[in-house]
């Protein structure tokens, strides 16, 4: 018989239970105790326990559910199928309170307490309720059993706090207020006749406590002295934090976190009503409690009210982050209490933020109706600008509890997933987070790594992924490559045999260059050059750019090269970044033109060096030419040689390096960033003031080498035309005709009227140049020498190598 | 295809080292004997058409003509693997067969006769570019056809191409030994002159350093000719290669020895080559950082000409470098590299003018393997050069004090009637060395002026 009936009890709490099997075991023991314990069936009609059942739903505040049971119970009333109404009714009741007990026992022992219901269920009670039993003998035994499980499970919580850091202050608090008590009590017998006074105090401080008015407490009574008064003060502070935190709550909130803060601050103030509820109780038993066994037993609780004040006080007007990183501030506090009122607090705020992490780097969804995550969006920003406005790093909403580098790994992470779909039109899922991480691995990061370990995981996950697609769909390393070879020149042959297209076109004004004309050009240069090679889509790419025109500037300075982007690459090949390649081409461009001119003056001096050979008289001033060509060249190599390695493969081999480190797009933007600028400040075309006077000078070098260039060709046709008018009388000489003096005049003649005012013109020209272009290197390297940049200093080590500037500086001065 | 080359191989020696030149291309760019493009040869960041073109079937012929005046080693070439690769067009042999007997002026004169028929050649192969910038001629000094036709050759290219560079690799014969070919003083010194007046650039192979490096560095005790071909096809192959392989600098000639070579006639270039490997010796050079390589090539050991330090109250001094790096180079080291060799002062240089080490960095082909990262050539304008031409004309000149053996050239037009073509040479070559000298001190910078002087006294 009790066999089928455990049985029968085991299958209903099976139900009951939802299947877990030490919760069963518990509650079948439970059961089979109260089943066991009713045979005294001390309820004589529905009356008495009904208002048991009412005043226990009144006393955790369940009005809602008060209501349902009255309907239910009408209901009940109304079958006649349950044979033993009042039995069962009896047997929910002793449940249901062995349940809440059970409840507020379980929310301890979980690690998570996802309610607070028990924060004010501090020691004090179990004593206050092992104390009413033992005087009050003559309860009812229901009421006697459960108070009993009340007390064995609130010991029980005790343990389980004890096992945490709290165990000496509990249990010292336990032993003082045990010796308290016993004081107290003798105190209660002695004075009798303050009894009556006390207790109308007592009745009216519970509802001071309450944040109510009480005038005559607070008013100046001479009935009361003083000692009671400064105790009466105590209560009363209670009662006013206790307006406070109501206050608090009342205030509307525009914020998640802050809901959620209220909503357990309102559990926390449940929870004090509960306490006061049953001091209320106490109470109506004379001599159960007095002002001064109402102090120690408040003593916890104004704590835990003051401390929650304080926080509260200082989170007002927070919300997000902010207040997130707030009540952090405060859980890292010394006084386990404090931690213990805060932990709950933290957790439960927290929970609304971590959701929108997951969210955010889950799916790229910000969902914050508040304005709280420390991510926001600006929904106006277009797909191009969709990495670098879209979403922004609110900082002050970051909680303290995460760091910098873990906001920028969250916000990344969600952007990558948003560019992604919305830039690289990529759908696939990337990642089902099985399980978020516990809102306390989020502010107890020292304890548990789970919130870390989720973040970077799916960072990178998605980094890696985006990476993938950057590399594998839009061959971001290859027009890296291309940018490398056409944009930075590195194509020589392309380059060279473009320039030699184009030079004729590029020599005329800025304003008389055509795009059409340098664009047939330039496809000529693709289809003869290694650049043939290329694959279609590079070649698709490069185009030509003319750059704004002012009325001086001839075609040199206006063309460019450039490459188009699309898609994704658009955001790391911005339009700005267009245009610093712009700049930079335009600067190689300008020192390539020069190494070719000053190359095309060496060919044309060298090849004709047996016409110069054939006119002794002009040996010195040609020797002077082929030493300033010769200057000339070294300095447009020296600076090309610096370009190359010092500018752009050092530039080029470090920015390799950290594209291959770089796991986001963040780091690859930055990695190019700053090789841009390396390039530019290092072409001295950053803006800086030595840097602007250094490409003014090299200006003015490169013009006088032009000038040079002009001379020469000058000095060249000079001396075809002398040498074609030698012919005749040199044929003559040969022929032996050459004796009639005149023609020897006329040919002496000649030499002194055309050639040598010609050749004079040519060197006082050749001169001024040369002491011209001497003195801006001399400055030049002045100039490089003041330059902050040390990779820029460098360049005057390659230029005068073999410190002949300095020497040649001095013998001029000497001259 | 701009700035094409065209190589001009002269002789026996001239058509020895340019087959070894174009094996060595051939490899470099992936190009079978038969001039097919290897199935490996993927990668396509070489520019072969500055040194090939492509026939109609997609083979690649060299742009190469090859000249000799008797058969024997051009015939060596067409039994060989390679026999297919050139364009047997270009191959031009004299009929007569005989050669040149080692007589500079029996090549000059056979060159002046078959004037048309190769010039029929080297124009059909000039006009078969898109814009040739200039040509490189392989030959010796010191034999017949070499030096002689190469010598005529060299003054018509500059008449027929005023504005084409001339670029020569000139085999300078051993000085230090008893001569296999009695009149190579003669040969040499009437060379010279073509050399100095005719090429644009002169690459000096010195037969004496080569041999020597051969037995020093490579441990060989008597090197053949083919090891002494596989340096000059190393040098070769190496200094072309930033025109083969296009970069941000030096993808022509021109602008590769522009800088080099500061006026007309100080045009010849010192070469250097490390590390150096042969077949089958391992080499002792293990450590190749850029510094090391650079270093190693200033060493007079690995230098391709045996030159003087010093000279006649003269130091000599370097006019200008290029180092061509090929390899695995971290850009940085260079500028360090820079640093420490001007701080050791390990190389002079001229005063009178900038000159410094310039440094290309060049790619290393992908179908050789090398056991070295990093190998390096110096192209060098040293005035220590000025000492090898004083050693030949030291020899020439005690030949001629007894105007020993020439009868051979007496019997041909141009000394019919006088030696005064052994003065002119002669008193060219004396010129170049003082111009040499001159450019040791800062006076060069008049030299100008002494020589208008000394015209005028004249």
């Amino acid at each position: 018989m009790a066999g089928s009936q455990l049985a029968l009890i085991k299958n209903l709490c099976l139900c009951y239970c939802d299947n877990k099997p030490d919760a069963l075991d518990r509650t079948v023991n439970t059961v089979s105790h109260l089943l066991h314990s009713q045979h005294g069936n001390t309820y004589q009609d529905d009356i008495r326990l009904l208002d048991k059942i009412w005043k226990h739903f009144q006393k955790y505040g369940r009005n809602q559910e008060m209501l349902r049971f009255g309907q239910v119970y009408a209901r009940l009333n109304k079958l006649k199928v349950l044979k033993v109404r009042l039995e069962t009714l009896q047997f929910l009741y002793a449940l249901a309170d062995t349940a809440s007990t059970e409840r507020s026992h379980d929310s301890i022992s979980r690690p998570l307490p996802t309610s607070s219901a028990s924060s004010f269920d501090i020691p004090s009670f179990s004593l206050l309720s092992t104390r009413c039993e033992s005087s009050n003998g003559k309860e009812n035994g229901l009421s006697h059993n459960s108070s009993h499980i009340k007390s064995s499970t609130s010991l029980q919580k005790l343990l389980q706090y004890s096992n945490g850091d709290e165990s000496a202050l509990s249990t010292t608090n336990q032993h003082q207020l045990t010796m308290n008590h016993t004081n107290n009590e003798i105190d209660t017998l002695s004075g009798a006749k303050r009894d009556s006074d006390e207790a109308k105090i007592l009745r009216e401080l519970l509802f001071g406590m309450q944040g109510i008015e009480t005038p005559r407490l607070s008013g100046n009574d001479t009935n009361i002295d003083r000692c009671t008064r400064s105790l009466i003060a105590r209560f009363l502070e209670c009662g006013w934090l206790y307006e406070k935190i109501r206050k608090i709550i009342n205030t509307p909130t525009t914020s998640l976190v802050a809901q959620a803060f209220v909503a357990n601050l309102s559990s926390e103030l449940r929870e004090y009503h509960r306490l006061i509820s049953v001091i209320e109780q106490q109470a109506n038993t004379p001599g159960m409690v007095s002002l001064k066994k109402l102090h120690v037993w408040m003593c916890t609780p104004m704590q835990r009210l003051k401390c929650l004040a304080a926080v509260a006080d200082t989170c007002q007007g927070k919300k997000g982050g902010q207040l997130l990183s707030v009540l952090y501030m405060h859980s890292q506090h010394g006084d386990t209490l404090q931690q213990s009122i805060l932990y709950p607090l933290l957790y439960n705020c927290t929970i609304p933020i971590r959701d929108m992490i997951v969210e955010w780097i889950c799916n790229g969804i910000i969902n914050d109706p508040y304005q709280e995550f420390f991510v926001s969006t600006d929904k106006m920003v277009s797909e191009e600008k969709l990495w670098y406005d879209k979403y922004t790093l609110r900082v002050p909403m970051i909680p303290s509890f995460i760091s910098m580098e873990q906001a920028k790994k969250i916000w990344i992470t969600g952007k990558s997933i948003n560019f992604l779909r919305v830039v690289c039109k990529d759908r696939t899922m990337l990642q089902i987070l099985k399980t978020p991480a516990p809102s306390q691995s989020l502010f107890q990061q020292q304890r548990s790594t789970e919130f870390q370990d989720m973040i970077v995981s799916v960072y990178n996950d998605t980094t890696r992924y985006l990476r993938s697609i950057l590399d594998d769909k839009y061959q971001m390393m290859d027009h890296f490559k291309a940018i490398k070879r056409y944009l930075l020149l590195g194509q020589g042959d392309f380059i060279k045999y473009l320039m030699d297209l184009m030079e004729n076109e590029l020599n005329k004004a800025a304003n008389q260059v055509f795009y059409h004309n340098l664009q047939s050009l330039m496809d000529a240069a693709i289809r003869v050059t290694n650049a043939q090679y290329e694959s279609e889509d590079i070649i698709k790419r490069l185009d030509l750019r003319l750059m704004y025109v002012s009325p001086s500037e001839l075609g040199w300075d206006v063309c460019c090269l450039d490459y188009k982007f699309d898609g994704p690459l658009r955001t790391i090949f911005t339009e700005e970044n267009s245009l610093r390649y712009m700049r930079i081409f335009n600067h190689l461009w300008r020192v390539k033109r020069m190494e070719y001119t000053t190359c095309g003056v060496w060919k044309q001096l060298i090849k004709s060096s047996r016409q110069f050979a054939a006119i002794p008289e002009i040996s010195d001033m040609t020797h002077s030419c082929f030493v300033m060509s010769n200057e000339m060249t070294k300095f447009v190599q020296s600076v090309n040689y610096y370009i190359m390695f010092e500018v752009l493969e050092c530039s080029w081999s470090d920015l390799l390096n950290k594209l291959m480190e770089a796991k986001d797009l963040e780091q690859i933007l930055e990695a190019h960033d700053d090789s841009l600028l390396k390039i530019l400040t290092r072409l001295h075309l950053d803006g800086h003031e030595t840097s602007q006077e250094l490409a003014k000078q090299l200006r003015c070098i490169f013009d006088l080498i032009l000038n040079f260039g002009a001379i020469i060709q000058r000095l060249i046709q000079c001396v075809e035309t002398e040498l074609a008018a030698r012919k005749p009388y040199q044929q003559q000489q040969r022929h032996g005709t050459f004796t009639k003096n005149n023609d020897s005049d006329t040919e002496i003649q000649r030499f002194h009227t055309v050639f040598k005012p010609q050749l004079k013109k040519i060197k006082s020209d050749f001169l001024i140049v040369k002491k011209a272009f001497r003195d801006a290197v001399l400055k030049f390297l002045q100039q490089l020498k003041s330059h902050p940049d040390i990779t820029l200093r460098s360049l005057s080590f390659r230029l005068n190598f073999n410190e002949v500037y300095k020497v040649s500086h001095t013998s001029k001065s000497t001259a | 295809m701009p700035s094409e080359i065209i190589t001009l191989q002269l002789g026996q020696c001239g058509n020895q080292i340019g087959m070894e030149f174009w094996r060595q291309l051939c490899a470099e760019h992936g190009i079978s004997p038969e001039g097919k493009l290897e199935s490996f040869a993927t990668e396509g960041s070489d520019r072969k058409d500055v040194f090939f073109y492509q026939a109609d079937d997609q083979h690649y012929i060299p742009r190469a003509v090859l000249l000799d005046l008797e058969p024997r080693v051009i015939d060596g070439i067409m039994k060989s693997p390679y026999r297919h690769l050139y364009n047997p067009e270009n191959v031009y042999i004299s009929k007569d067969g005989g050669g040149a007997g080692n007589n500079w002026a029996q090549g000059f004169y056979q060159g002046e006769k078959l004037y048309e028929e190769i010039f029929d050649i080297i124009d059909r192969e000039a006009d078969n570019g898109d814009s040739l910038e200039g040509f490189v001629l392989c030959h010796s000094i010191a034999g017949g056809t070499g030096s002689g036709m190469g010598s005529n050759i060299l003054e018509k290219l500059n008449d027929r191409f005023p504005k084409k560079l001339i670029q020569t690799y000139s085999v300078f014969p051993m000085t230090n030994e008893v001569a296999d070919v009695v009149v190579q003083p003669y040969n040499s010194i009437l060379t010279l002159r073509r050399l100095t007046e005719n090429a644009d650039c002169t690459v000096v192979l010195d037969n004496t350093a080569l041999n020597r490096i051969a037995t020093e560095r490579l441990k060989k005790t008597t090197p053949t000719l083919a090891e002494l071909n596989q340096l000059v096809s190393t040098i070769m192959s190496g200094s072309t290669s930033t025109l083969r392989y296009p970069g941000y600098m030096n993808n022509d000639l021109i602008s590769l020895i522009s800088s080099l070579i500061p006026t007309p006639r100080l045009h010849f270039l010192i070469s250097a080559y490390t590390p150096l490997t042969s077949d089958n010796t391992e080499s002792e050079v293990r450590k190749t950082t850029v510094l090391d390589v650079m270093r190693r090539l200033l060493q007079p050991k690995n230098v391709m000409v045996t030159t003087a330090a010093r000279d006649r109250n003269v130091t000599h001094c370097y006019v200008s470098i290029l180092n061509i790096i090929q390899g695995d180079v971290d850009p940085s080291e260079v500028h360090k590299s820079l640093m420490r060799i001007r701080e050791r002062k390990l190389a002079d240089f001229i005063p009178w003018g900038p000159a410094s080490i310039q440094v290309a960095l060049s790619k290393k082909s992908p179908y050789i393997t090398t056991q070295h990262r990093v190998s390096g050539l110096m192209l060098a304008n040293h005035t220590g050069i000025s000492s090898l031409f004083d050693r030949i004309c030291e020899h020439y000149d005690k030949l001629i004090k007894r105007e020993a053996f020439v009868e051979n050239f007496r019997r041909l037009p141009m000394f019919k009637d006088n030696l005064d073509e052994f003065n002119e040479s002669r008193e060219v070559v004396q010129q170049l060395m003082d111009e040499y000298r001159a450019a040791t001190t800062k006076d060069y910078v008049n030299f100008g002026n002494a020589q208008s002087g000394q015209t005028e006294q004249t």
